[in-house]
């Protein structure tokens, strides 16, 4: 792989198979710490040696616990937070210079932004697509969709968090952005709604070859929208940047199934199950890497069920939570 | 869109929210009522007790001064609580990565209360102050009037976007922000002549006339109550202008360096 500065942007190109990728963005060594104190004499270390690139059309994940500075990281791709080290480049241009370029070209749609409350969808809708320049128009499919179109001259005091979000959306996507940054767009909304707006930004982004970088705790989310994972640890440092499926590809299991026995299982009991399994407290898990599987031991538990040798047993898939202990498992 | 198309669809939406708050409006026009009762009064009292060699009539002096004040004082007032205010209902994310600086947002603000107060302005207390005789405007004397009411804004904006910077790193700063507006008012000679400082420090006066904001309300008088240009008039609004472009000068460079430090520090979206 090799780089290139072509016309003002910065691409990848790969040897050998001429396909040439504009790299979107591009971020290196970036350290952030907060002050705090009375006099903001002390510092807290929220990112430390951030380095990671994106192809033009390639989504990323930014996934890790709390206190690990995603959406700090998120904040500072969107302009919000300036890095106290290192780079930042959006298409080539450096946060620092060309800040009003990046903001035109980025939506950050995030729970903590606001609305003046008091104004209706369609005035609050006129004054960001006047401040964008972009056409009130544009985003009529979108509410119709999800069924905000009736709701234009209603005050935004009266939406409720679901429809809140589903603005906040409307607002960002009105842009037309290069860059659409997402912080947990979907954690406020029923599963029905959560699937309307995976589905319209999944073709929002087939269509306008977006770039997302997104916070979501939902594996769902993530799978569905995202090719790169980027995974912080606990202060802030990279703990993998890989492709999502080479990801779920190095975990050994897809399903969990969790079982509370009535006394505890003895070993020779747990391994006739066939499966690779821990013992955690009053409960044990197995792991699994298909649906068949899970079936498999369904039907062994049904029986241990009856037998009354355990009181109850649950499934679940694989979480982004999962995913990071097991790589943090794995590193240390 | 240009920095200018920004702005104006930022002072439309201020005007949208102010006019949502209808209480706040009529408590603006009342405030306004009474100190235009308030001042005659007391200017009508005071010339019947004291004050002989005075070229105006006390309670014209003192209400030119609410006029101008009336005209000023809330867009200060409004501008250095924009942040706050935006703060508290969470937008101001919102606006920063929509392109609209801190600096953009506190100089709409300061717009659309001007254009709020002018327009109560033009409904209450002009009609009022030109029906009691206090103003009788020569229409020749206009482009002069505009000109001078012109300079004090642009320097209101400069110490509005100083004052609202100090708030950017304090936070909550109203009560010196309403302190620094007291002291403004005093300086211009919005409670007295300040001819009257001689009385107490000899040669005082001449200094504090100096001041961009005090020459102004000064000259604003002569012309709103005597109808009379002040000899040194094109001198005065030269050193005018020029206090003027060093205050906004200035307000935009410590304001544009305080935006880059408040990034930094993660305090901007909260102020």
């Amino acid at each position: 792989m090799r780089n290139s500065l072509l016309n003002g942007a910065h691409w990848n190109s790969i040897e050998g198979e001429n396909i040439m990728r504009e790299i979107v963005i591009e971020v290196k060594d970036v350290m952030k710490q907060f002050p705090t104190g009375a006099f903001l004499h002390k510092k807290i270390q929220v990112l430390d040696e951030i380095t990671f690139e994106l192809e033009e059309g390639e989504n990323l994940a930014i996934v890790g616990p709390n206190g690990s500075g995603k959406t700090t990281l998120l904040k500072i791709l969107a302009t919000i937070y300036l890095p106290d080290k290192g780079s930042v480049k959006i298409y080539d241009h450096d946060i620092f210079k060309d800040i009003s370029k990046v903001r035109d070209m980025i939506s950050f749609v995030s729970p903590a932004l606001s609305f003046q409350k008091k104004l209706t969808l369609r005035e609050t809708l006129k004054f960001f697509s006047g401040i964008q320049d972009s056409n009130i128009e544009d985003i009529y499919p979108f509410l119709e969709e999800i069924g905000l179109d009736q709701l234009m001259d209603e005050r935004l005091e009266g939406f409720s968090e679901g429809q809140k979000a589903m603005t906040r959306l409307a607002i960002g996507m009105l842009k037309h952005p290069k860059i659409l940054l997402l912080d947990e767009v979907t954690a406020t909304l029923d599963v029905r709604r959560k699937e309307e707006v995976i589905d319209y930004i999944d073709k929002l982004d087939a269509k306008l070859d977006l770039t997302l970088g997104l916070i979501d705790h939902d594996p769902m989310v993530v799978d569905r929208l995202c090719h790169k994972i980027l995974l912080l640890r606990r202060g802030g440092t990279i703990l993998r940047f890989a492709n999502v499926s080479d990801l779920f590809h190095e975990i050994p299991y897809r399903y969990d199934v969790k079982v509370y026995p009535r006394k505890p299982l003895k070993t020779k009991v747990l391994d006739s199950f066939g499966f690779p399994y821990e013992k955690l407290g009053d409960f044990v898990r197995f792991f699994t890497q298909s649906k068949k599987e899970v079936d498999e031991i369904h039907d062994k538990l049904f029986e241990k069920l009856e037998a009354e040798e355990i009181i109850e047993f649950s499934t679940s898939g694989l979480s982004l939570e999962d995913m990071y202990f097991f790589f943090l498992a794995k590193e240390t | 869109m240009g920095y200018f198309g920004r702005l104006k669809s930022t002072v439309v939406r201020n005007l949208q929210v102010d006019l949502k708050y209808k209480f706040n409006l009529v408590i603006d026009v009342a405030w306004l009522i009474l100190d235009i009762i308030a001042f005659t009064f007391l200017g009508a009292i005071v010339a019947t007790t004291s004050i002989k060699n005075f070229e105006y009539n006390l309670a014209d002096f003192l209400l030119v001064g609410v006029f101008f004040w009336a005209l000023f004082g809330r867009a200060y007032d409004d501008t250095v609580l924009a942040l706050q205010e935006e703060a508290a209902r969470g937008t101001i994310g919102f606006l920063l990565v929509n392109n609209i600086s801190i600096r953009t947002l506190l100089i709409a603000r300061f717009f659309s209360s001007t254009v709020k107060t002018i327009t109560i302005a033009m409904i209450f207390i002009f009609p009022i102050l030109w029906a009691i005789g206090v103003i009788q405007v020569d229409l020749t004397l206009i482009p002069l009037i505009i000109t001078l009411f012109f300079l004090s804004w642009i320097f209101m904006i400069g110490v509005s976007l100083l004052v609202s910077s100090l708030n950017v790193i304090f936070k909550r700063i109203g009560v010196l922000a309403s302190l620094f507006l007291y002291a403004l008012k005093i300086a211009s000679g919005y409670y007295f002549p300040v001819e009257a400082l001689d009385l107490f420090f000899p040669g005082l006066a001449q200094s504090v006339l100096q001041f961009p904001l005090t020459r102004c309300v000064y000259l604003l008088r002569e012309l709103l109550i005597l109808g009379r240009i002040h000899p040194n008039i094109a001198n005065d609004i030269l050193m005018i202008s020029l206090g003027a472009v060093i205050c906004i000068g200035l307000a935009l460079i410590v304001m544009s360096q305080i935006e880059k430090l408040s990034a930094k520090w993660g305090t901007l979206e909260f102020y």
